[in-house]
């Protein structure tokens, strides 16, 4: 850790007034944290017992129901759907974390170059990022519109192909889409997360690193990847979260057809616990994604901490 | 607070309300009516419905009911999915709207956080000879009314009648037999025909029950309990669609809402199950667009064809939803009544060209029906309808069947060959047991 | 190293991989322009080119304009969005700090619950949200969304800062206590000065957040006057089975171009080599 007490500071001050308290390190710290904790105590975990309640029990939209303890979950892992969905939820975010990963810290290094109209080229790839997600997701639907398909057209008048993909019909294929179109929303956050954490290493460092003679790949994993890494696991951990619960695209695009081939988690929950009413099931089915998601993150957090001793 | 009667207890709701509440002509209900609603506020969720001036009606009702009564309408719109999900919030937590706009299976799901409608229902039944038997079992449950039908969108053939021409075939197909020989000649046009297969939450029932249905296919029993899906009728219904897909415009799995609409308007397939929104769409660009002109002139409606057990169609159904949590109960009758009266329903109807059908018996007789000879057809498809769930009533479990697109994958994944015929039926058997076992525990 | 021409060099490794980031990226929107500009007729003309428009019309934009409430709407999410923003930031920022620099009991199980909230999906809490929203007295208006985008902002900015302050040099913080500056004063006056990149792009992304989110927005907010642009151009441009796609390229276009323009700004700013030097004592 780095908040490493300077013992002549501490000894320094007795008195235990305001100021005694805002450089009491452990005081300072609850004081700081405090406001965040019962924001959330308030609104997100009330509601969030709640929610729980509504997992155990055969809840529905309109009755309240009883307690069935663990049933919901039960059902679940008995269903084919459920589990097809569970599948390719991990697909979706494993397929869309590592393009975003790919694409963003390319895209990062690339913007971290000096150009000409740098300015306006940052600012067209965080597009997609900033348009709302429905709206940019019925771009890309009617891009892969089964009958007017732009990428067809040119795909077809470029003589590169005879006939077009049927992007969404095809299971496979749609599950593809659903990841390129995460991937495509998710890259510039990840771009410009790693970019702010490689501008803030000192040049000093490259310098130093040059005058041992280091190239430039070395540079990239001795001095960069190092430097950047507690911000870019953060930017990945958020990326995992986002894409594991994502709803907008898949709901925007197949509303989880075909045939069950893009349902994720909280496209199912949504029609589970909405379009059929069975709050109670829809509710389990969102909760089963918290597990999986807590060890990734307690895992992720070890290696954060793990990686600012560097 | 079941009954209309009940819902206007002395203490907080006056005699004169009472009278208000049951005064059969509501634009011209004396002052009294005034005195009662004044100040009192009613919000209203509404859809869009695709006739604009539709739209623009109900607004102006709103605005002619507040008028008249001093009540504070807001009628608040939203498109069909996001219209569902805030009426879930409503249902689930009592607030934010008194009156909503359903779709089929809303009264079942929600019925405990209705309002009872009966008495209402039992006035508008008489005035226009009588409720459909599809608007009874969409809208009672347990012997009561629990929401009024405001009518339903009968959904057609559209096709092509030069294509077909073309092909040599001047008749829409009237079995089964001959759609798939139509569709094999067409396809060898280069101008295939197109079912939705895909998760289209409107389309995706209307083009896939009748099939099941017209074979003798069936979900559940009578009893709406037990499941009869896997069945030879089913699995004949399944082959069929099966050798049919073959000759299908490449992507029907994916077909949402609007797909048939756009590739039938862009000339790219001879003919989809849909409601007269495409015909609508045309005729509305056809002065200042040639395409769209083309379109219209040449296409027409057609029926659904006969099956070994006959003509069946499945078709949107809207209702009014009134909510039980409203206080307002009295604005939310008067309004009801406003909609439901002689002076507003049947210009409304008209209006709409046929695309939203009021479900009464007696609406036969009056001048709602559209001139367009085009259109004449959906008012006796106004009769042919079921409600999913069949032979059952509509249940839970049909709502979230339906709501599953278990029916509409298992017909996809044997077209596709994921599955077999007999295996695809068996999958779907199987997550209809797992759906009914739920709702019967 | 790779030897040969720096200029080969610089066209193979930046401009190229550039130009294919950007076709991706970028991409969607010269067809969101497209569609925006072309007139109905031509839209559906299966036979016309689809990435070019013959007769450019403004009838979608005016379309937007003048007959729904886009600018009611845009206001409102500017709005929202700039309110929760400030909120997350002003709870986020310290609380990252404290996280990252500060030693006290509890702290690392104070940190993974913060972010184990932010995991809780949107979907397990909506419907709870509303009740919560109207025991509060703030069903139905903008300000509910004012005080719930928060609870998922608070989260993102808390962890995100946290790991931002790791990047940063401990030794300047260090100095300036052994000079006699108290730890806030330290976190005040050194550390968030030198993590305003970091507090940029986390405001920048809070605010994303927020410009974006649909299904609190669709659900807490009841009345047409109180929506946000997602939701706005969402219910009145689809209509049954039949997408206006005209109207609602126009809509996603003017809900984003103008916010990347005003990022690009920022985006320049904390993109200037800020902290270049700073570790010098």
């Amino acid at each position: 850790m780095s908040g490493t007490t300077i013992p002549a500071v501490a000894l320094r001050r007795r008195r235990r007034d305001l100021g005694y308290w805002l450089d009491h390190e452990r005081a300072l710290g609850y004081m700081l944290v405090a406001p965040v904790v019962l924001l959330l105590l308030g609104l997100v975990a009330y509601p969030f017992m709640v929610a729980i309640g509504y997992a155990l029990s055969n809840r529905t939209l309109a009755d309240a129901g009883e307690f069935v303890g663990l049933d919901n979950f039960i059902d679940l892992f008995d269903d084919d759907i459920y589990l097809q969905t569970l599948r390719n939820t991990f697909v979706f975010t494993a397929g869309s974390v590592s393009l975003r990963l790919v694409f963003g810290v390319g895209l990062a290094l690339l913007l971290n170059e000096s150009f000409r109209f740098s300015r306006l080229i940052r600012a067209a790839v965080l597009l997609p990022w900033i348009v709302p997600t429905v709206l940019g997701t019925m771009a890309w639907l009617w891009m892969f519109n089964p009958n007017f398909s732009v990428i067809n057209w040119v795909l077809v008048h470029s003589g590169l192909m005879t006939e077009g993909p049927n992007w969404l019909t095809d299971p496979d294929l749609a599950l593809f889409c659903v990841i390129l179109v995460n991937a495509w929303r998710g890259t510039p956050f990840m771009a410009i997360t790693v970019l702010a954490g490689l501008q803030s290493i000192p040049q000093d460092l490259y310098d130093a690193s040059a005058i041992d003679g280091a190239g430039k790949f070395q540079r990239f994993f001795y001095v960069t990847l190092p430097l950047v890494m507690p911000v870019l696991l953060t930017a990945l951990v958020l990326s995992i979260i986002w894409t594991f619960s994502d709803f907008g695209i898949v709901y925007g695009l197949t509303k989880g057809g075909p045939m069950n081939a893009t349902h994720v988690l909280a496209t199912l929950s949504y029609q589970a616990g909405l379009a059929a009413g069975n709050i109670g099931e829809g509710a389990a089915i969102s909760l089963t994604m918290l597990p999986m998601l807590l060890v990734l993150i307690i895992w992720q957090l070890r290696r954060i901490r793990r990686s600012t001793v560097l | 607070m079941d009954t209309p009667r009940s819902l206007t207890p002395p203490s907080s709701i006056t005699r004169r309300s009472l009278l208000a509440a049951t005064a059969a002509v509501p634009l011209a209900t004396p002052a009294i009516a005034q005195n009662a609603l004044k100040g009192t506020k009613l919000t209203i969720l509404v859809g869009q419905f695709y006739v604009p001036e539709n739209n623009a009606q109900l607004d102006q009702l709103a605005v002619d009911v507040a008028k008249d009564t001093g009540m504070e309408i807001h009628v608040e719109r939203l498109a069909g999915d996001e219209l569902g999900v805030k009426t879930a919030a409503v249902v689930a937590t009592g607030r934010g709207a008194d009156l909503s706009i359903g779709v089929e299976f809303d009264t079942y799901l929600y019925a405990s956080k209705l309002a009872d409608v009966t008495d209402l229902a039992n006035e508008f039944g008489k005035q226009y000879g009588g409720w459909l038997d599809v608007a009874k079992q969409a809208c009672m449950v347990g012997g009561k009314w629990k929401s009024l039908c405001i009518g339903q969108a009968p959904a057609a053939w559209n096709y092509r009648v030069d294509q077909f021409a073309a092909a040599g075939i001047n008749k829409f197909p009237d079995t089964f037999d001959d759609l798939l020989k139509a569709a094999k000649v067409l396809h060898g046009k280069g101008t295939p025909i197109g079912m939705t297969l895909g998760h289209a939450s409107g389309d995706g029932r209307s083009t896939n029950y009748p099939v099941l249905w017209a074979f003798g296919g069936k979900e559940f029993e009578k009893d709406g309990r037990t499941v009869a899906l896997n069945s030879a009728e089913t699995l004949r219904a399944v082959e069929w669609y099966k050798e049919i897909y073959q000759y299908f415009i490449p992507g029907t799995t994916a077909w949402l809402d609007p797909d048939n609409n756009q590739a039938f308007l862009a000339g790219k397939c001879s003919a989809t199950v849909n409601v007269n929104t495409i015909y609508l769409a045309s005729r509305a660009a056809a002065p200042t667009n040639p395409v769209m002109k083309n379109i219209m002139e040449n296409m027409d409606h057609g029926n659904w064809p006969r099956g070994p057990a006959g003509r069946f169609a499945s078709y949107n159904i809207n209702t009014w939803l009134p909510f039980a949590s409203s206080p307002n109960r009295a604005g939310q009758m008067h309004f009801l009544r406003a909609w439901f009266d002689k002076s507003f329903l049947p210009k409304w109807t008209k209006t709409g060209q046929s695309y939203f059908i009021p479900t009464f018996a007696g609406f036969d007789n009056l001048d709602v029906w559209p001139e367009d000879p085009k259109l004449k057809i959906f008012r006796e498809l106004n009769k042919l309808n079921r409600l999913e769930g069949y032979a059952g009533p509509p249940t839970p479990s049909a709502a979230e069947a339906v709501s599953k697109y278990i029916l509409v994958d298992m017909f996809a994944k044997a077209c596709t060959g994921q599955l077999k015929p007999k295996a695809a039926v068996e999958w779907a058997a199987k997550e209809y047991e797992q759906i009914a076992k739920k709702h019967r525990a | 190293m790779i030897s040969g021409n720096p200029r080969m060099e610089r066209w193979l490794f930046v401009y190229l991989p550039l130009a294919f980031a950007l076709f991706f990226l970028v991409g969607p929107f010269y067809w969101m322009l497209i569609t925006a500009l072309k007139p109905d007729g031509e839209l559906y003309d299966g036979a016309s080119n689809p990435l070019y428009v013959a007769t450019p019309s403004l009838e979608h934009f005016r379309y937007l304009f003048e007959h729904t409430a886009f600018v009611t709407w845009t206001k409102n999410t500017m709005m929202v969005a700039t309110l929760s923003t400030i909120i997350a930031l002003v709870m986020g920022v310290p609380a990252g700090y404290a996280l990252a620099r500060l030693r006290f009991v509890g702290s690392e199980f104070i940190g993974t619950a913060i972010f184990v909230t932010y995991l809780v999906p949107t979907s397990l809490l909506f419907i709870p949200m509303v009740e919560v929203m109207a025991q509060l007295h703030l069903d139905d208006s903008i300000w509910a969304l004012v005080v719930v985008y928060p609870t998922f902002l608070v989260p993102f900015v808390t962890w995100l800062m946290s790991g931002y302050f790791r990047t940063i040099p401990t030794e300047l913080e260090d100095c300036a206590r052994i000079d006699g500056m108290t730890r806030l004063g330290a976190m005040w006056k050194i550390a968030i000065p030198l993590a305003r990149p970091g507090i940029l792009s986390a405001g920048i992304f809070a605010f994303t957040l927020s410009w974006n989110e649909f299904i609190y927005a669709l659900t807490l907010v009841t009345a047409s006057s109180e929506r946000t642009i997602p939701v706005g151009v969402i219910v009145q441009l689809t209509r049954a089975d039949f997408y206006f796609w005209g109207p609602l390229m126009a809509g996603a276009l003017l809900g984003s171009v103008p916010v990347a323009i005003v990022y690009s700004f920022f985006v320049d700013q904390y993109a200037s080599g800020l902290t270049a030097g700073a570790v010098k004592g």
